[in-house]
């Protein structure tokens, strides 16, 4: 947890959190992410299905690390009227199948971000994981993290957001409400290998 | 003789492949040098990790074409995770999505290479042909009234008004429609990219290229390299195959950029004899201020750079040696949604707030010139991919401070109304008297929202194994026949855009070559 004055005050035994190497900090966090998932019975289960919260099959991301995103995602996209929501902007789905190209340290590092993001909250005071709580306190939380004097909560948090606002404003369904008139010329998708192949990954049954 | 393109599937199964000359990487370094080599007769091969995407596979799209042309989707970060590191990764590299940019290298620069590094055989003289062909070859001449969008126009007004110095940057364009698609590679062939130059020029004299291949293991033999075992990539899943290519050649030519030539060698095991390896990295990190205009901007038309202020291209330290102010280029900013709405650093109704305005969204960005004495080191990550560590140390942080007051002091100057800084704490600034809120920004990894497209050093040229990894002739020291010839080599950044220095260089390196091979 973080005093006022943004002094960090590690909130589990005597980690220090400050002045952990990132890889360290991401496998112990991420450790204790998994021994809470597995002492709450809570993700095991979602694990198993394998699909985004559109019902879609998942190639990279586990259920769990889906809605954790999910959660970052509808947090910090516009809910004004006119804005689509990021299931209508295919968020999480464009996040998978961009996740499934990258370097095995890149996904290995985001995947376990999303794990350390989910189970942060009882640091900060909350008694929930991050994907329950409600939109307001996602943001409250974001907004601390992204300015937090912890470096690697600050780059967690902040590559998250980054990422979640540059799927969804890059989709055509967000375009009207921002003004833009599309690419030049409005040419149509030229499928590249890597596209066509992720969705015939994604179209097999679930396991 | 003309050459070809293979690619992943006309790549089925192990073979060996015997030239003069093998190139790894196909951006400004690699074709370039392949060019100048197939011109003086040598039969070269050209290795890229990444695809072959001709004109006729671009469609504009932001997230689509950011898959087809950059390393790692544009996902990759600093070690600290603060700044984002964009690369080419396509036949062309860098190239087929840079801005276009050309700036001859300043003189100063030059000569800070000379005195300071070592470095001999790249001065003004020697460079200026190579440039002279490079303008004709790639069209370069400075930016048109026709080309400067609203954004560009109210740069060199603001520029103007301040009395600052900027001049029309000079583009590598032919033809140019003003699509505002330069990031997303140029399906009119009017930006004069690798893939539209030097590429098919090395293939009308016969080199011949092979995407989808990585380059992996040098095989030594008394201080030179006998063989460089590859593998095949499948690119449709992006993973490296069990199919092995051999090349048997005579030269090899690490130019795989900026962020990956140090890695390949650091994978090599050469870290012991070459300390220097992987050191003096600069990657010109670029902090943005989004403006908030009365008029329509529409920042993601016509092309990026038109007008470049120049007034601050070098910092300024008094006479003991405090930091004054400068150090960066300031440039009008060109985005398109998605990476806009990613370098919000807002959420919710206030992001909604500002891009339900995105037509009168303007914006300003800085390439910073590296401090030389604060530069960074490239390391090998887990998997064998480049880990970056860069220190933002005291000058790093003064220089991205004062461009960012001087970004939002233009900006005011030409009428925004309301300025909001990439930066973590969402700093809002809506008058001049607010410039003195920049004085408390916290300037840190992650702290702003930056990228750094303009990778330098790892490989630097110099005197001895001792200060750096290549000599002159762009050799790497203590070993016969191998070659850098990419941004790698440069001592610290250029301080303009790479681009025409990296050819020009290129330039070079195929003469000493060409010396080598005889």
């Amino acid at each position: 947890m973080e005093t006022a004055s943004g002094r960090a005050t590690d909130g589990i035994g005597a980690i220090d959190w400050t002045n952990m190497p990132r890889r360290r900090f991401l496998r112990t966090a991420g450790a204790l992410g998994a021994l809470a998932a597995w002492g709450l019975g809570s993700s095991g289960c979602q694990r198993a299905l394998h699909r985004a919260g559109d019902g879609g099959l998942l190639l990279t991301l586990s259920a769990q690390e889906a809605t954790t995103f999910a959660a970052v995602a509808a947090a910090v996209v516009p809910t004004q009227e006119g804005f689509p929501d990021i299931e209508t902007a295919q968020v999480v789905r464009r996040f998978d199948e961009e996740l499934s190209f990258v370097s095995p340290v890149i996904r290995a590092d985001l995947k376990a971000a999303l794990d350390v993001f989910e189970w942060l909250p009882p640091l900060y005071g909350h008694f929930a994981r991050f994907s329950v709580l409600d939109r307001d306190a996602r943001r409250t939380l974001l907004t601390q993290l992204c300015a937090s004097r912890i470096e690697l909560l600050r780059a967690i948090a902040t590559n998250l957001k980054i990422l979640a606002q540059f799927f969804y404003f890059a989709h055509p369904a967000v375009w009207n409400a921002i003004g833009y008139d599309g690419p030049f010329g409005r040419m149509p998708e030229q499928q590249s290998e890597q596209r066509a192949w992720y969705a015939r990954q994604t179209m097999r049954s679930p396991t | 003789m003309t050459g070809r393109i293979y690619q992943w599937h006309d790549l089925t199964e192990a073979q060996t492949l015997h030239a003069d000359v093998c190139v790894i990487g196909s951006g400004c370094g690699g074709a370039t040098v392949a060019k100048k080599l197939a011109e003086a007769g040598h039969d070269v091969v050209i290795l890229e990790r990444g695809g072959y995407y001709p004109e006729s596979t671009f469609d504009q799209s932001e997230l689509g074409m950011n898959a087809k042309l950059s390393a790692d989707r544009s996902m990759r970060a600093s070690a600290d995770g603060g700044t984002l590191l964009l690369s080419g990764h396509n036949v062309g590299g860098a190239s087929v999505h840079y801005w276009a940019d050309s700036y001859r290298t300043p003189e100063d620069r030059l000569q800070l290479w000379a005195e300071r590094y070592g470095v001999t055989g790249h001065d003004l003289a020697t460079l200026t042909p190579a440039w002279d062909e490079l303008t004709t070859t790639h069209n370069v001449h400075p930016a048109t009234e026709e080309y400067h969008n609203r954004m560009n126009r109210l740069l060199r007004e603001g520029a103007h008004k301040l009395g600052w110095e900027g001049h029309p940057v000079p583009q590598a364009r032919k033809h140019c429609v003003k699509s505002g698609h330069c990031m997303q590679g140029c399906v009119y062939r009017a930006k004069q990219s690798q893939l539209v130059t030097h590429i098919p020029q090395a293939l009308a004299l016969g080199a011949r290229v092979y995407a989808d291949v990585e380059a992996r293991t040098l095989v030594w033999e008394r201080g030179r390299v006998r063989r460089l075992i590859a593998r095949v990539v499948h690119r449709p899943s992006n993973r490296v195959s069990d199919i092995e290519l051999a090349i048997d050649a005579r030269v090899y030519v690490v130019a795989a950029g900026g962020f990956y030539s140090a890695p390949f060698l650091l994978k090599q095991g050469l870290r012991k004899q070459l300390p220097m390896l992987g050191k003096n990295f600069g990657m010109n990190p670029s902090a943005m201020v989004h403006g908030l205009y009365d008029e329509d901007i529409v920042l993601w038309r016509n092309i990026p750079a038109a007008f470049g202020v120049e007034q601050f291209r070098l910092a300024r330290y008094d006479d003991a040696g405090r930091y004054v102010e400068g150090g960066y280029l300031l440039m009008a900013n060109q985005i398109q949604p998605g990476l806009l709405g990613g370098m919000m650093p807002l959420m919710g109704e206030a992001l909604g707030e500002w891009m339900a305005q995105m037509k009168r969204v303007g914006g300003t960005i800085a390439w910073i010139d590296d401090p030389p004495d604060e530069l960074g080191e490239l390391k090998l990550a887990s998997d064998g991919t480049p880990r970056v560590e860069y220190p933002f140390g005291p000058k790093t942080q003064a220089i991205l401070r004062d461009t960012i007051k001087k970004q939002a002091q233009l900006q005011f100057a030409v009428g925004a109304r309301k300025l909001l800084v990439a930066s973590a704490d969402a700093l809002v600034l809506e008058r001049q008297a607010d410039l003195a809120k920049i004085d408390t920004l916290p300037i840190r990894a992650g702290g702003l929202y930056m990228a750094a497209p303009h990778p330098s050093g790892g490989c630097i040229m110099g005197r001895s194994a001792k200060d750096s990894v290549t000599d002159s002739t762009h050799r790497v020291h203590g070993f016969d026949n191998l070659f850098v010839a990419d941004s790698s080599v440069f001592p610290t950044p250029v301080s303009v855009d790479p681009s025409f220095t990296i050819m020009a260089f290129s330039y070079v390196a195929a003469r000493h070559i060409d010396a080598y091979l005889g």
